[in-house]
């Protein structure tokens, strides 16, 4: 796609080709200064796992749309590769430039003194969750079995952000160039040669803790082999875990780990089990633990320990989506009313507001990141609508925020319903219920009832 | 996790080693700080007391920055009526992002969805009320011992992130208590320091550390 419009074009050479090679590819052909959206390997197997990937400003193609299988879409529909050349291509115009330039200010300084967006995220990255997620307990560790890792700190953003530093790679880097909180990093080996960027949470998580692997360097050839398949890094390390589960490798065994991997990518007969997610290898393999919600696997986040987060797993439209229900400012838009902070709301009504509001967050195309600085600060959160408004000349306000988010969930919810989804799959899997989870020795108490009043509003 | 201090006595003099900034040491002493390493206190401190007189942590950076607290792997809402007993484990962290780490924050309104594991949701259970009585805690013995009934209380510490960074290096200096083993690593290459690593070792005590920056390195 180009000034000149889109041209489309069958070129059976691309295909089978990992997400690097085929950036290659494009780089010969038409340049360094193009962006690409692709699938791997997996995509075109149409696996359940499979991602699409986006490329950063080093044109590597690290950065997906990871979850629900969406590579397995674009697949389907026979696209390997969309090439965006902006060449030539005009600057959008706001439609109020001065009131945007002003927003704009207010905008960045929030996202600047706010200690996570201006601190925590560039310092560390996401990762910097592991350490302090290990310590509540509620760390899934060996297939869920367990709240905390041993070998947490091995693994941490601190860690992590030392190793990048020392190897000459970096610990604070934007995905993309407009970015003002940084919170990515570039990933090097020990000679110093590029893996990765700088794996997230999620990643360092799922192919960690979860499969019992203390090795950064590991789980950065992960995440490197994940991004070059097309494959969701969640989805991967539960699915790698539940394989381990199985015994068809040990927990901690890194090199079984690739190796699962890799076979993703050459399409054996293994590789599309494990490329199909974490419920499908259960299935196959006979493990009854399948951390899995609507067919897609649980984050980082034990939903036994942290069981807020466990309504927002079982009740989010896509099944199991931490991002579903983030932390944005619920008192600022009052959706569903004021949350006193001091009597603590219940878990289904904060599950219901945050999940409104995140679904209105993420329709503006604001990275998700940006909640924590609108969490505490009312003047960043209107700074937001105000630079909406500018741009596009609108006069939303919080309340017509509240109703789109609303609209976004009634629209996902009516496509399931369609779809043949019922009430009994808003539900975590039995043995949350059953088996408490050490060290708290908690079981998921939340009743299915509450559940299902989820999306009363 | 690393194992109970119970009943470990301490070296009696400190190790006092110094690193120039840039010595890798650094990056393991990092590992300690995440890792976990003991310091003495009085049983029953507050948690704030303890981040004041423990750490040398100001009002201000308490407030201001230590939002993340957890004891025993519970997160703590009210840091002055969360107390600390022999063997307890403290983490210290500033805001964390993602809701799992806005639901972390002392007092955070999201604090429901984690009230199963919250610290006041447990206090007086189990091994609190064996704190209260007394239990677990170990007679003093030698005068290099590093609890003495009454009086001191060992805890385990854990800092991390944004904490780690401004004040590591600070405690460090004022001086820890370590497994001899996870304090070899830091050690190594410093005079003198391999003997005593390994004397503690052998004698199963813990190690007294204190680490300084050399002159000309930052702190
Ligand atoms: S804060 Fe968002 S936009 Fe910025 S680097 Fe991180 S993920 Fe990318």
């Amino acid at each position: 796609m180009s000034k000149d419009g889109a041209a489309i074009e069958d070129d059976p050479s691309l295909k089978g080709l990992g997400n690097y090679d085929l950036i290659e590819v494009v780089k010969k052909r038409w340049g360094e200064k193009v962006a690409c959206i692709s699938i791997g390997p997996a995509g075109e197997m149409r696996l359940a796992a499979a991602s699409i990937a986006c490329t950063d400003m080093e044109m590597h193609p690290t950065r997906h749309a990871g979850r629900g299988g969406v590579g397995a879409v674009m697949g389907s529909k026979g696209v390997k590769l969309i090439v965006l050349d902006d060449e030539g291509c005009k600057v959008r115009e706001p439609k109020e430039p001065e009131k945007l330039k002003a927003a704009n200010k207010v905008w960045v300084e929030g996202l600047k003194k706010h200690p996570v967006t201006g601190g925590g995220l560039p310092n560390y990255g996401t990762n910097v969750l592991t350490n302090i997620i290990n310590e509540s307990g509620g760390f899934p560790t060996f297939n869920f079995q367990r709240g905390q890792f041993e070998g947490a700190s091995k693994i941490s953003g601190e860690t992590c952000a030392a190793l990048e530093t020392q190897r000459g790679g970096l610990a604070t880097h934007g995905c993309h160039r407009g970015c003002v909180i940084q919170c990515s990093g570039i990933y090097n080996d020990a000679k110093g040669n590029y893996v990765s960027k700088q794996p997230e949470y999620e990643t360092v998580w799922a192919h960690g803790a979860n499969c019992g692997i203390d090795d950064m360097d590991a789980i950065a050839l992960l995440d490197r082999l994940d991004d070059d398949i097309g494959l969701d890094t969640i989805d991967m390390g539960a699915a790698i875990g539940v394989a381990m589960e199985a015994g068809l490798i040990k927990f901690g065994d890194k090199e079984g780990a690739i190796d699962l991997v890799r076979q993703v990518g050459k399409g054996t007969p293994l590789g599309r089990i494990i490329g199909s997610g974490a419920a499908t290898v259960a299935k196959v393999f006979g493990v009854e633990r399948a951390p899995v919600v609507k067919g897609q696997a649980l984050p980082a986040y034990d939903p036994r320990a942290i069981m807020g987060i466990g309504v927002t797993y079982a009740t989010t439209p896509m099944g199991a989506d931490h991002t579903a229900g983030y932390a944005i400012a619920t008192n600022i838009l009052k959706c569903g009313g004021f949350v006193d902070p001091l009597k603590p709301e219940g878990q289904i009504e904060l599950s219901r507001n945050l999940q409104i509001a995140t679904a209105a967050i993420d329709a503006t195309g604001m990275c998700l990141f940006i909640a924590f600085a609108v969490l505490d600060q009312p003047e960043t959160f209107q700074a937001l609508i105000d630079m909406i408004n500018a741009f596009y000349g609108l006069s939303l306000t919080g309340d017509d925020v509240t109703a789109l988010g609303k609209s976004i969930l009634k629209t996902e919810r009516d496509f399931n319903k369609a779809a043949g989804f019922t009430k009994e799959m808003d539900r975590l899997p039995n043995y949350f219920k059953r088996e408490a989870v050490a060290p708290h020795n908690v079981t998921f108490q939340v009743k299915d009832e509450d559940l299902d009043r989820v999306f009363n509003w | 996790m690393a194992g109970t201090a119970e009943g470990r006595a301490a070296s009696a003099r400190p190790l006092t080693i110094e690193l120039a900034d840039g010595d890798p040491a650094w990056g393991r002493a990092d590992a300690l700080l995440q890792a976990g390493f003991l310091l003495e206190t009085r049983p029953g401190a507050s948690a704030r007391e303890f981040m004041r007189e423990a750490i040398g942590l100001e009002e201000d950076y308490i407030e201001g920055v230590v939002s993340t607290v957890f004891i025993d792997a519970e997160p703590v809402d009210d840091i002055d009526a969360a107390t600390l007993r022999p063997d307890s484990l403290i983490a210290l962290s500033a805001a964390m992002p993602g809701l799992a780490g806005a639901v972390m924050r002392r007092k955070s309104p999201y604090a429901s969805f984690r009230e199963a594991i919250s610290y006041a949701a447990r206090a007086g259970a189990g091994p609190r009320e064996e704190a209260a009585s007394g239990a677990g805690m170990r007679a003093g013995g030698s005068s290099s011992d590093a609890r003495t009934a009454g009086t001191t209380a060992l805890v385990r510490v854990k800092l991390f992130n944004s904490v780690m960074r401004d004040r590591g290096r600070a405690t460090l200096a004022r001086g820890v208590l370590a497994e001899p083993g996870s304090a070899a690593g830091i050690c190594a290459g410093q005079p003198g320091a391999a003997a005593a690593v390994l004397a503690a070792a052998a004698a199963g005590n813990l190690l007294r550390l204190r680490v300084l920056a050399a002159a000309g390195g930052r702190r």
